[in-house]
């Protein structure tokens, strides 16, 4: 029997809702200053709206402030699962508003993509676009990324902080407690923001020869979708827009670091030999030289670049792009879609597989490969050795751990859940006569919030298909279990008792 | 529309092929590579100085023709392509104009030159080495309007809201005065 959940649940609900909406309306600060800077006075409408629409909503659900937070771990849930859905609907004002998008559903598409750090993007003319809208397109991607929970979490702290910290997606605390882990993380993101602006601004200025301030707009907004794994740029060609391969060198460091999780920041600082320990680590590197290898090989045999260098620098950046999760492209997508045979399996396979656990990169994730791997290994080991024989299944992730059947079990199911969330993007995409290459291409890239294109992600996209890539972007970053969550508190409330 | 023709200078025996469109360079671009080509556009985003060259973006979409501030037709995604241009080349048109973006249609380049599609001299870039070019119209102001009433709804709104988080945190301070 399914439990009707209390006025209280909801009331609980949206008053922690309310809180992750005073975070949306205080990012909005930030291109807001741009527009005004800018002189911009259209987007700076804009923004302000959205600021005062933000807070109206987080002050209106005030009321609901409990005596006692008594949160428990489904309303942390449901919270994330819901303030994945309102934050891209409050993100989308300024982008629609914009005039650059042809339906909001687009706009939509967009916030959505931003927040889950996707990178797909059915923006028009965004050559046109004001720069303020630019700078928010990122910060939608650097506040999902970063998480736009955890940066409540950091102001206001409260109850149920646990739960709401394990929504995201997010499976490692780095201290023992989640504000000390919030403020590490941020901490990490700090350094990054300094190095990655300063180094992207330098090479922009210095080398590139561009205006200051112009090399200002691309260094912080290169820096936000790098760092958090995003891949919005501002400029339609992407990172080919940039024709440098010292740029592209500081990019590809920011996307490695954004697909490192914040544990592997951790063990880095302590020592390099820490990090080579855990068996994420060592997932990652072995699956990322794999389909590197398969992908270099593929394009070898396509015979689109004629020599090593050139097939070494587009191959290493679009692989790099892909398993990062992050989405930058120095090719235009009627480029990449040349990328047959093996070059697109390794591309795939490499966005399918995505970065470490609690990163912005989406995917599957490398500890859960590392894990798969270990537990049938085992499987074959246990199979083949005499019987009584003892199998190690220890491993090492940060410290010493065991590999229970239940964790087997649990990582095994996530796993299976991805592949299916790839195929249902992949099946409607055939079904609106996508070839099988380019659908599934399509769909691995929204499921596992990755960004790179074969141009099937268009404004002229069928609605229904559009829909099918804003669901798999937004479960594929929570990783199923808030949206599950989500999805059994509405069930109860309406069939519960 | 003011025609500013700046340069015609043909360097080397290859003549230009009929003019072409950036489209048909990214759609079939194996059978374009190493010819001479003709194509006109829009410049966007910034002029790039390395590697001895100007680096710009040409555009030859709907919206070189008509902006999007202008008609409000939106017409898909840009379709782009890089220029690498000499310095000798590039002067004339840094002087007067500058690169499209918000609010400003870049000038209108016609230019000629040899389509270098994944260049193993750029480790496996693709752009047109230009040989010589023109200013078909020059760059100008595209209308904005501002939309100051949804600004000051905005404000409403956020003025609203602090007042009810005013009034609450009255409350919360009154009720923690009654417990003590």
């Amino acid at each position: 029997m399914l439990i009707r959940p209390q006025p209280s649940d909801i009331k609980l609900v949206g008053f922690q809702l309310g809180r992750v909406l005073y975070v949306v309306g205080i990012a909005g600060i930030i291109p807001l200053v741009w527009a005004i800077i800018d002189r911009d006075w259209h987007s700076a409408s804009s923004f302000i709206f959205m600021i005062g629409l933000a807070l109206a909503i987080a002050a209106s659900v005030e009321r609901f402030r409990p005596k006692e937070e008594h949160a428990g771990w489904h309303h942390g849930m449901v919270t994330v699962a819901l303030v994945w859905l309102v934050v891209p609907a409050l993100g989308a004002i300024p982008l629609a508003l914009s005039r650059h998008y042809g339906r909001p559903l687009d706009a939509f598409f967009d916030a959505m993509s931003g927040v889950t750090t996707t990178g797909l993007a059915l923006i028009q003319d965004v050559d046109h676009l004001a720069s303020s809208i630019n700078v928010w397109r990122s910060a939608l991607q650097f506040l999902g990324g970063q998480g736009i929970v955890l940066a409540a979490l950091m102001l206001f702290g409260g109850g149920g902080v646990l739960a709401l910290y394990h929504g995201e997606a997010r499976d490692e605390r780095i201290f023992p407690s989640v504000g000390s882990t919030a403020r590490f993380i941020w901490s990490v993101s700090l350094f990054h923001a300094v190095f990655g602006i300063t180094a992207l601004w330098a090479v922009g200025s210095f080398i590139l020869g561009f205006h200051p301030m112009r090399s200002l707009l691309h260094a912080i907004t290169i820096f936000m979708s790098a760092f958090d794994t995003g891949g919005f740029a501002p400029m339609s060609t992407s990172i080919g827009y940039y024709h440098s391969v010292t740029y592209e060198s500081v990019i590809g460091v920011l996307m490695v670091a954004g697909a490192l999780s914040f544990g592997a920041h951790y063990a880095l600082w302590r020592g390099p030999r820490n990090l080579l320990r855990n068996l994420e680590a060592r997932t990652i590197l072995t699956t990322f030289a794999g389909t590197l290898v398969i992908a270099l090989i593929g394009l070898a045999a396509t015979g689109l670049y004629t020599d090593g260098l050139s097939l070494g620098r587009q191959g290493f950046f679009q692989l790099l792009s892909a398993h990062t999760g992050t989405g930058f492209s120095t090719v235009p997508p009627a480029d990449l879609i040349r990328w047959s045979g093996l070059a697109f399996g390794g591309i795939t396979i490499a966005m399918a597989l995505g970065g470490m656990g609690s990163s912005t990169a989406g995917g599957v994730k490398a500890l859960r490969i590392g894990l798969t791997v270990r537990s049938l290994w085992n499987t074959v080991k246990e199979a083949l050795l005499p019987e009584g024989s003892v199998i190690s299944n220890r491993y090492s992730q940060g410290s010493p751990k065991v590999l229970h059947p239940e964790l087997a079990q649990s990582v095994m199911t996530i796993s299976l859940l991805y592949v299916g969330l790839y195929l249902l993007g992949t099946a409607v995409g055939i079904a609106y006569g996508v070839p099988l290459q380019q659908a599934m291409f399509e769909s691995v890239s929204a499921g596992a919030s990755v960004g790179l294109s074969v141009g099937v992600v268009d404004p002229t996209m069928p609605v229904i298909l559009e829909l099918v890539y804003v669901l798999q972007m937004w479960i594929g970053r929570l990783e199923f279990v808030a949206v599950f969550a989500l999805v059994g508190f509405v069930v109860s409330w309406v069939v519960g008792e | 529309m003011i025609l500013t023709s700046v340069a015609m200078l043909l360097v080397g025996p290859a003549l230009p092929s009929a003019a072409t469109e950036v489209s048909d360079l990214l759609s079939d671009p194996e059978s374009w590579a190493g010819k001479v080509v003709e194509v006109s556009g829009e410049i966007v985003g910034d002029y790039g100085r390395h590697s001895g060259s100007f680096w710009l973006q040409l555009n030859d979409d709907a919206y070189a023709v008509e902006p999007l501030l202008e008609t409000g037709r939106l017409a898909g995604s840009n379709i782009g392509l890089t220029l690498r241009v000499p310095p000798e080349l590039f002067e004339e048109i840094a002087s007067a104009e500058q690169p499209g973006g918000y609010r400003w249609r870049g000038p209108i380049l016609k230019v000629v030159g040899e389509y270098r599609y994944h260049d193993p001299d750029r480790s496996g870039e693709t752009y047109i080495a230009v040989t010589a070019l023109e200013i078909v119209e020059s760059g100008r102001h595209l209308p904005s309007e501002a939309t100051g009433s949804l600004g000051m709804v905005g404000v409403v709104l956020a003025v609203g809201a602090a007042t009810v988080l005013a009034r609450h945190a009255r409350q919360r301070r009154r009720e923690w005065r009654l417990e003590d």
